[in-house]
């Protein structure tokens, strides 16, 4: 009698137990729909005849991708792809160097403090980017009027702002390659007579290799995507690409800012799926 | 021949000179400070003197239109007593909590998935929540327009199967709905990173063993995987919210006239040049990413000693 009724309250967990798993899957896969969306509809609308985005979308068309070369000379897009690409190239050089360096000290000294150490060096993950911007802006035209300086906004100054906000990837990813491989392959080198400089270069470096890549590659790409420090720090001789997608946003057709946003879209995701073949990127994310 | 041999032993020269001074400061105080000292003068010199800098901004005098010399606390008593800022610091924070909540639903299903059922699936989840991270905020929050817009993606598949009236959609867009779910969009990657790394290191045999003892899975999850998990969940937490609160782009497109906190901030300091204002309200923000950065650290040690990160 009591094994016939927990055996009948088995079978309803079995029902529930189904159902709660159908109930999961859905939403495993309801979940990535709508991380890929907004994605998607970006590319689905660069290909369709209306200008203005609509459902259902209108007729197949290349027209926004064959009528390009008209509207980026205009809009000034190949100047901001150039500033955007040059800033993220020196973002990720400064950053990963400034950081690299850190991550050594983090991980092979021991001293005092070194997690509240890590936390001040990590803190600009959740620093707001607002106040970034803002303060160091302040701070410019501070230092102006103490020392009479005539500091303009300029590529130095968005390239600073850049360095600070992006400073954490590359610590972190170097720090945990550093974390990951044993001492002792160093010992033997330099056992084996080689210097220490030879050894940096021939057996720590390539072991780190994955950090050192997964780190600029994280701090190129937040950089390129970067727009409210770069609102704040740009003068006139720099105007980024995110600065420009903006105003596209407010002032032009949404097919055309969909067409060229496809094209970035394809040209960061291949840059992405590159590193995660050569570094692995998404094991340090 | 000569100039070729004498080229190599300039570089043996430097290759051991170099080596020399490595080994002479390798395992020293002066190594670590010269390894340290770039990051930290950026921290502090790009960071923390700045932040000071906007602190003493927020207290001075703004009348007819020009910084004055001076103290005053107006600024703050503004923000916390007029009914105008009140409303948007009480929805930059609420916008804040439902994100983050709306994100621990989606995102702990979605890290658990990864971990558990591994391979190509897992693959691609992580491959799937690293790629939205990785494009442009405006193309996200464009993308987003397109499908919350009137007569947009949306409203067009919920029209097609009957859950909508057609003639009157609902309005999902320039208000706090678009918002919210524009910013649990960009927020998700980091709720679902933090978790994933935890959730590697609780093995599966917790789990089984849980469940031969006769636990369903509910009862698992909230006695044991939610416990182990915690540290992975509240660094997800923490960080969704702080950075929701901080968000610009995202709020300033699918919110249209509906503002938030740092539209605010940025409206003050670039069109009517009140930066004592826009810098006290900056402080609120920096405040609550003070508190978290301290949070941050415990949880940060927590993750280390089980060696998550």
């Amino acid at each position: 009698m009591s094994t016939d009724s927990r055996s009948g309250r088995f079978s309803m967990d079995n029902v529930l137990e189904t159902a709660g798993t159908a109930g999961y899957e859905l939403l495993v896969y309801a979940t990535l729909l709508f991380l890929i969306a907004p994605l998607a509809i970006v590319v689905l609308i660069s290909f369709q005849s209306k200008a203005y985005a609509a459902w259902p979308p209108g007729d197949f068309t290349l027209q926004w991708y064959t009528t390009m070369p008209e509207y980026t000379a205009y809009l000034g897009i190949e100047a901001a792809l150039f500033d955007s690409l040059a800033l993220a190239i020196a973002t990720a050089v400064c950053s990963t160097i400034i950081g690299g360096l850190a991550a050594f000290a983090i991980v092979r000294y021991d001293f005092p403090y070194s997690t509240t150490l890590e936390t001040v060096l990590i803190s600009p993950l959740i620093y707001p980017w607002l106040v970034i911007g803002l303060a160091i802006l302040l701070f410019i035209g501070e230092l102006n009027s103490a020392l009479g300086l005539s500091v303009q906004m300029s590529f130095t100054t968005v390239l600073l702002g850049h360095i600070l906000f992006t400073l954490p990837y590359p610590i972190r990813t170097i720090g945990a390659s550093l974390q990951n491989f044993p001492h002792t392959v160093e010992e033997a080198s330099k056992n084996l007579g080689a210097t220490e400089l030879d050894t940096f270069v021939n057996v720590t470096l390539p072991i780190i290799r994955p950090g050192i890549i997964s780190g600029a590659i994280f701090a190129f790409v937040l950089s390129f995507n970067q727009y409210i420090i770069s609102l704040f720090l740009t003068g006139s001789d720099t105007k980024t690409m995110p600065l420009l997608l903006f105003e596209m946003f407010y002032n032009n057709a949404p097919a055309k800012l969909a067409a060229i946003a496809t094209l970035l879209m394809g040209g960061i995701l291949a840059l992405v799926m590159i590193t995660e073949k050569v570094a692995s990127i998404s094991e340090f994310a | 021949m000569a100039t070729s041999n004498r080229a190599l032993a300039a570089v043996g020269d430097a290759d051991e000179s170099l080596s020399a001074v490595i080994r002479q400061y390798a395992d020293t105080r002066v190594g670590m400070a010269v390894l340290l000292l770039p990051a930290l003068i950026v921290i502090l010199g790009l960071m923390v003197v700045p932040t000071l800098l906007l602190l003493s901004y927020s207290v001075k005098p703004f009348t007819g239109g020009e910084i004055q010399a001076g103290f005053t606390l107006a600024h703050y008593t503004n923000i916390l007593t007029s009914s105008l800022q009140q409303t948007i610091v009480v929805r930059t924070v609420k916008i804040a909590a439902i994100v983050t909540v709306f994100d621990f639903a989606l995102g702990f299903p979605l890290a658990y998935a990864a971990v558990r059922k591994g391979g190509l699936m897992g693959k691609t989840i992580v491959i799937a929540t690293l790629a939205p991270l990785t494009i442009d905020l405006v193309v996200r929050s464009f993308g987003w327009f397109i499908l919350l817009s009137g007569n947009g993606v949306v409203n067009g598949v919920l029209g097609t199967f009957g859950l909508i009236n057609p003639q009157s959609p609902p309005k999902l867009l320039f208000n706090e709905i678009g918002i919210i779910i524009g910013l649990t969009h960009v927020m998700l990657p980091f709720m679902v990173f933090p978790i994933i790394n935890v959730l590697h290191t609780v093995p599966r045999s917790y789990e089984e063993a849980a469940r031969n003892l006769g636990a369903n899975r509910l009862t698992v999850f909230r006695r044991v995987i939610f416990p182990l998990a915690l540290p992975g969940i509240s660094a997800g937490v923490l960080i969704t919210f702080i950075v929701s609160m901080a968000a610009y782009v995202t709020p300033t497109i699918l919110g249209g006239g509906v503002k938030v906190v740092p539209v605010v901030i940025t409206n003050a300091f670039t069109s009517t040049g009140n930066w004592p204002f826009a810098s006290a309200l900056s402080m609120l923000l920096v405040a609550l990413a003070l508190v978290v950065i301290v949070g941050y650290n415990r949880i940060l040690q927590t993750i280390d000693q089980t060696g998550g990160i």
